[in-house]
């Protein structure tokens, strides 16, 4: 019946998502599924400007149609805190005065269905004063251009992070500046052998999560609920408490599944408005976004870099000085924090003695970029990648030696003062390159392509966990971390079942309700497994601690004396159903043994995140086209709790970085979006992945989270494009630095010199 | 003015006769009318295919569709493919493949999946990947998807070498 | 601003509407006298697409039950494909695959599965999306548009070739496409798809091209005739395909591919193409 004490039963299996089958079946129930009695339907009217101020919204007619309970603009705000972002807070519930990107909520109707709602819109007349569109960084730095805000705002920023310093909006349309620099890049430079300097540009992407952003809000005289697809239930709580001046312990939010995240249910979304409306109406509100107006809502940052880079004669890397605008749109949302993270990341996963970097989130008026998978990481891996590829071939080096040579050694800090590199990364390059068959020559028309990449992890995070064993034979788990189809709660399941030696289907994770989940900083930066998976199992430690106390107590013995297997208490040869101890104590059967964990983390990296990658293409001189034709990449879960998820995860994520390298760009034109909708913005389908295709899940043990694991999340999608036009440039010696990487600008690369 | 028509169809088995207006989308008719909310109305554009269902055995995007198409007709939905509680082929595949991550899409990919092996009981990768090419899954990267039909070639689970 | 449209787009938007079935032609003309703004229902997927934008009209008529204009049969030398038949129908189709087999061949690659049963092969044209196939294959194989006038009945014949969507005025409904039995030989490019692709048609006599035609995809209704100053046999068609491709690309109109793709590029791109496909067909055995 018993294994070895040592070995391992659950962890480390691929045991089927908990959640699969009702996802499989129909039966999942997600945000955009819930029903509650009574409630009214939301619509959101959204300006069809860029950049305009509002002289006056005029709702009669609006109200005057057939069904409609009530309507909200910014004046409704009035007496409200009504300005929410994750650091800065320069973003109105509803548009207050002005407008300031093509899409943005400017008053929201609540009615008995959602045609209705729509109805209502069309009558609601607003009369804008249009100003001059702000569409690119160009434009909104330019002399004379409009500044887009009056004033500058509240915020939540901290100190820096060590060897830098911020400036909180320093001139009319910059956001956020930046500054890190560790060593003398500037002297080292002076003295390098070689110095490249080459600029890249990052496109504005999608994050395409398939379910839209729905948000219900129902609003009592003291109290607030909230139901959302939100991944960070508790920030979003204290941000719905701020807002609308309740006190914290009145507003209560509920999550269950996510139809995907990807950052871009991150911090406070369109739940304000859903309040706004439950308070306005006295009824439950639901407020569901359309794909599209989850595309309009948030963004990835576009950017532009710029490397100056200085290696030795040897190809040795000296020293590195990075520029980077970042196209922030119109509102600030994570930008402060993604800006911070780029900045500090550009050693990359390479030894260097100098790095400096100076980055600007630029405001323009379009869609707001915020939190996106990888953080700023995927901005680094493009334009590092690219480059000492290209600086490879200009010195004549062999691309991968020159990684090998630079890489940071297992156990260093390649960037001072941070946490020590713990995974293998010249393990890892090995492993790919040998899989695609680096060394081998190439055939007409083909190349290879590698790229390494690490993202720092799981820092400033707290993580409650609680898990409750009862004598009935069941054990609840209760964390805050969002099940964003990252397989939490199956993970978390796993890790239970491992520390109380019981079959996983006895363990349930419990939907979120802030009201009694254990407190978590949210679902980000990957934090999932390390952090809260190590809060999950010392919670279930103490649970099983509180079982064989009482058992000991029973018994007339030490707990050490004790074991416990499927809820059943080992005293020496003897065997002691928890369900009998209960009952000769007189307790009922649904008695529970309590235990909660908790975990936190400082402000540098609790662990690394590496992503390696190899690419081979098929390129077309002719027309720039090319194909991938085999992919091959690698992460380290450190120790892969679920390897079958683990793999799946790593696999979307390159997919993912797939779409970024080929063809995902949100465009503007003049000043609005031309493709933020489903049909137009195009994601990778099954026959843009080529079935040759690997993700390698390494395991090189060294991961803070439980049995050495490490969250992987953010890892497979950094590398792709790098590796993709890496492998173009070895094929036909075309160098785009330009995504997504397009085969008109293969062919204009091969075609211009 | 609202125009109602009356539908007589079959879901999942079981009949029904509805009197609903004309203009009614068919995805609304099934989570709103019945009460199915398996089907899953994710970009509502027609580009994703989590909505999708059967139709007399055809694999229909149900949020382009009208309800007034399927009077007199046969609709399956995700609720209606496992029988008593047993999982059909392509959910066991899933299942065992460990293809849900988010779940959204994944009930328009059992529909178009069953409706694939319905036609083609040993589908090959071609037709797999021509088939499944129709549907978005953000999460997976498809690979789940190759290896849950058996149509993965190089590059399966752990085995073969890419080289 | 067409984005600004999408996110207000929704099926719930979708106004009331009364629903209209004929099951003859002669009914629907009857039905479109009776409701002038009446919209067609064919398979669905552009129609309910533009009624979540906004598209609205008091009444809808559903051709799904005129079974007159649906289905593929032969009339001579010509086969009669009925406007609402699906793609699917089209791909499966016994008759074309033995007398037309480009065709069903071709529609096979359209869209995907889930386009190909609901979308009809008179919606893929009327629909005039840049980005559709039908009317390119359909000008390659030289075919007519057959329209009944609703307001009095009388038919019109339009060839592919010189088809405009504007061009019927909407008084016209689309009944039959009259694909000729000529025996053209046919090839495609969809290597650059979504954004641009190639059909190229090629006519035989006594093992020699007689005429060619070429149509792009993606850049809406861009085509012409190959231009041959002469019948050419397999080793001159070989050897004069750049030659050939790149006088037709002076043909053609200023090409409006899709907006992130130059003009020159697209130009040069389908020249290629068509270079490519000469030299296919030069080698392709009979």
């Amino acid at each position: 019946m018993t294994a070895r004490a040592n070995e391992l039963l659950h962890v480390g299996t691929s045991l089927p998502g908990v959640d699969s089958r009702d996802k499989i079946t129909g039966a999942a129930v997600y945000a955009s599924d819930l029903v509650l009695d009574g409630m009214l339907h939301a619509k959101i009217l959204r300006s069809p400007f860029a950049h305009a101020r509002i002289r006056s919204i005029d709702t009669a007619s609006a109200l005057a149609v057939d069904g409609v309970v009530a309507v909200a603009t910014g004046a409704d705000l009035a007496g409200l805190d009504p300005y929410y972002g994750a650091f800065i807070l320069d973003q109105p519930v509803l548009a207050i005065d002005k407008v300031r990107f093509a899409g943005e909520p400017v008053a929201a109707i609540a009615a008995i269905d959602e045609a209705q709602a729509y109805r209502a819109l069309e009558r609601i007349k607003v009369d804008y004063e249009q100003l001059p569109a702000l569409t690119t960084i160009e434009q909104s730095l330019a002399e004379g251009a409009p500044a887009l805000f009056d004033r500058t705002h509240a915020s939540t920023l901290t100190a820096a992070p060590p060897n830098s310093r911020f400036i909180q909006e320093p001139e009319p349309n910059v956001l956020f500046e930046y500054h890190y620099a560790t060593g003398d890049a500037e002297a080292l430079l002076r003295e390098c052998a070689h110095v490249f300097e080459d600029r890249f540009s990052f496109s504005r992407l999608s994050h395409f999560g398939l379910e839209p952003h729905v948000s219900m809000a129902r609003a009592g005289a003291n109290a607030i609920e909230v139901w959302s697809n939100n991944q960070d239930p508790f920030l979003l709580r204290e941000d719905i408490a701020r807002i609308f001046g309740v006190p914290l312990s009145s507003v209560r939010f509920h999550g269950g599944l996510i139809g995907g995240g990807f950052g871009a249910k991150s911090y406070c979304k369109i739940e304000p408005i859903a309040v706004l409306l439950a308070r306005k109406t006295g009824r439950p509100v639901r407020l569901a976004l359309t794909m599209a107006e989850s595309m309009a809502t948030v963004c990835e940052h576009a950017a532009e870099i710029r490397l100056r880079s200085g290696v030795s004669a040897a190809g040795e890397t000296i020293a590195r000085e990075a520029v980077v605008l970042l196209d922030g749109g119109a509102y600030a949302d994570a930008s402060p924090s993604v800006a911070m993270r780029i900045g500090t990341r550009f050693a990359g996963p390479y030894v260097w003695r100098a790095v400096k970097a100076t980055v600007k989130v630029v405001r323009t008026t379009t869609i707001p970029a915020g939190s996106f998978r990888g953080f700023g990481a995927g901005h680094v891996a493009w334009s590092s990648e690219s480059q000492i590829d290209m600086i490879a071939r200009r010195l004549g080096h062999d691309p991968c030696a020159m990684r090998l040579r630079n890489l940071a050694p297992f156990g260093s800090s390649n960037v001072p003062g941070e946490t020590p590199v713990d995974s293998d990364l010249h393990a890892g390059l090995r492993a790919v390159a040998d899989r695609i068959g680096y060394a081998k020559p190439r055939q007409p028309g083909r190349g290879v392509g590698l790229a390494v990449a690490i993202k720092s992890a799981g820092a400033a995070h707290r993580s409650d966990a609680s898990v409750r064993i009862s004598g009935s034979g069941s054990v609840v788990a209760a964390a805050g971390v969002s099940e964003i189809g990252q397989s939490t709660r199956t993970v978390i399941t796993q890790i239970v079942a491992e520390a109380l030696r019981v079959d996983p289907a006895c363990v349930t994770v419990v939907d979120i309700d802030t009201d009694e989940t254990p407190f978590d900083s949210g679902t980000h930066a990957s934090c999932g497994l390390a952090v809260s998976g190590l809060a999950v199992a010392e919670a279930a430690g103490k649970a099983r601690a509180a079982v064989l106390a009482f058992a000991a107590g029973k018994l007339g013995c030490l707990p050490a004396e004790l074991d416990f297997e499927n809820f059943i208490v080992a005293y020496r040869d003897a065997r002691y159903p928890l369900a009998v101890l209960l009952a000769d104590s007189q307790l009922a059967l649904g008695t529970e043994f309590r235990g909660e964990g908790s975990k936190q983390t400082g402000g540098g990296a609790l662990f690394w995140m590496p992503s390696w990658t190899a690419a081979e293409v098929e390129a077309d001189a002719e027309t720039g086209a090319y194909r991938v034709l085999r992919l091959v990449t690698a992460i380290d879960a450190g120790k892969a709790i679920n390897p079958q998820r683990c793999q799946s995860q790593a696999e979307g994520a390159a997919v993912q970085g797939l779409g970024q390298a080929m063809f995902e760009r949100l465009t503007y034109a003049d000043d609005a979006p031309l493709n933020a909708d489903p049909l137009r913005y195009r994601v990778p389908r099954i026959a843009d992945v080529p079935a040759n295709f690997q993700a390698l899940v390494l395991e090189h043990g060294q991961g803070p989270g439980p049995y050495g694991a490490k969250g992987i999340g953010e890892a497979g999608n950094l590398t792709i494009p790098a590796a993709v036009a890496n492998a173009i440039a070895d094929a036909v010696g075309a160098r785009v630095t330009d995504l997504p990487v397009s085969a008109d600008k293969v062919w204009r690369a091969l075609h211009k010199a | 003015m609202s125009e109602t028509i009356t539908l007589s169809l079959t879901v999942n088995g079981r009949g029904h006769v509805l009197d609903v207006p004309a203009n009614t989308v068919l995805v609304d008719l099934l989570r709103e009318r019945l009460q199915l909310r398996g089907t899953k109305p994710a970009c509502d554009q027609g580009a994703c295919g989590a909505c999708t269902v059967l139709i007399d055995g055809v694999p229909t995007t149900s949020c382009l569709t009208f309800a007034f198409v399927v009077d007199g007709r046969s609709i399956v939905t995700v609720e209606g493919v496992a029988v008593d509680g047993l999982l059909d082929r392509v959910q066991r595949a899933f299942h065992e493949c460990g293809v849900p991550q988010c779940g959204f899409c994944t009930p328009g990919m059992v529909m178009l999946g069953k409706a694939l092996l319905d036609r083609e009981p040993q589908p090959d990768a071609a037709q797999v990947e021509r088939w499944l090419n129709a549907n978005i899954c953000r999460c997976s990267g498809y690979q789940v998807f190759r290896r849950a039909f058996g149509a993965a070639g190089a590059g399966t689970a752990g085995a073969g070498d890419p080289g | 601003m067409a984005t600004i449209a999408a996110i207000a787009a929704s099926r719930k938007r979708i106004a009331p509407f009364r629903l209209l079935r004929p099951t003859t032609v002669e009914a629907l003309c009857e039905s479109k006298r009776q409701w002038p703004d009446a919209l067609l229902h064919a398979g669905g997927i552009d129609l309910v697409s533009r009624m979540k934008f906004g598209l609205a009209a008091p009444a809808v008529i559903d051709l799904g039950a005129l079974d007159e204009i649906k289905g593929v049969r032969q009339a001579g030398d010509i086969v009669e494909i009925g406007a609402a038949t699906t793609h699917w129908q089209i791909e499966h189709d016994e008759l074309l695959k033995a007398l037309l087999p480009a065709v069903p061949d071709f529609v096979a690659g359209l869209g995907n599965v889930r386009v190909r049963v609901q979308g009809t092969i008179g919606g893929n044209i009327m629909a005039g999306e840049p980005g559709y196939e039908m009317l390119p294959l359909l000008a390659a194989l030289d075919a007519g548009l057959r329209f009944v006038d609703w307001r009095n009945g009388r038919r019109r014949n339009v060839p592919a070739r010189g088809f405009g969507v504007d061009a019927t005025d909407g008084a016209y409904l689309l009944a039959v496409i009259a694909v000729p039995l000529s025996g053209k030989t046919v090839t495609w490019d969809r290597s650059l798809r979504p954004q641009l692709g190639l059909i190229a048609a090629f006519d035989w006599h006594e093992g020699m091209v007689v005429s060619g035609f070429a149509a792009l995809t993606g850049c809406g209704g861009v085509w012409a005739s190959l231009p041959l100053a002469r019948p050419l046999s397999r080793n001159d068609l070989a050897a004069t395909s750049g030659a050939i491709a790149e006088s037709w690309g002076e043909l053609l109109p200023p090409l409006n591919g899709p907006a992130e793709l130059s003009r020159d590029y697209c130009r040069h791109v389908a020249q290629v193409m068509l270079r490519r496909a000469i030299t296919r067909m030069a080698f392709a055995s009979t």
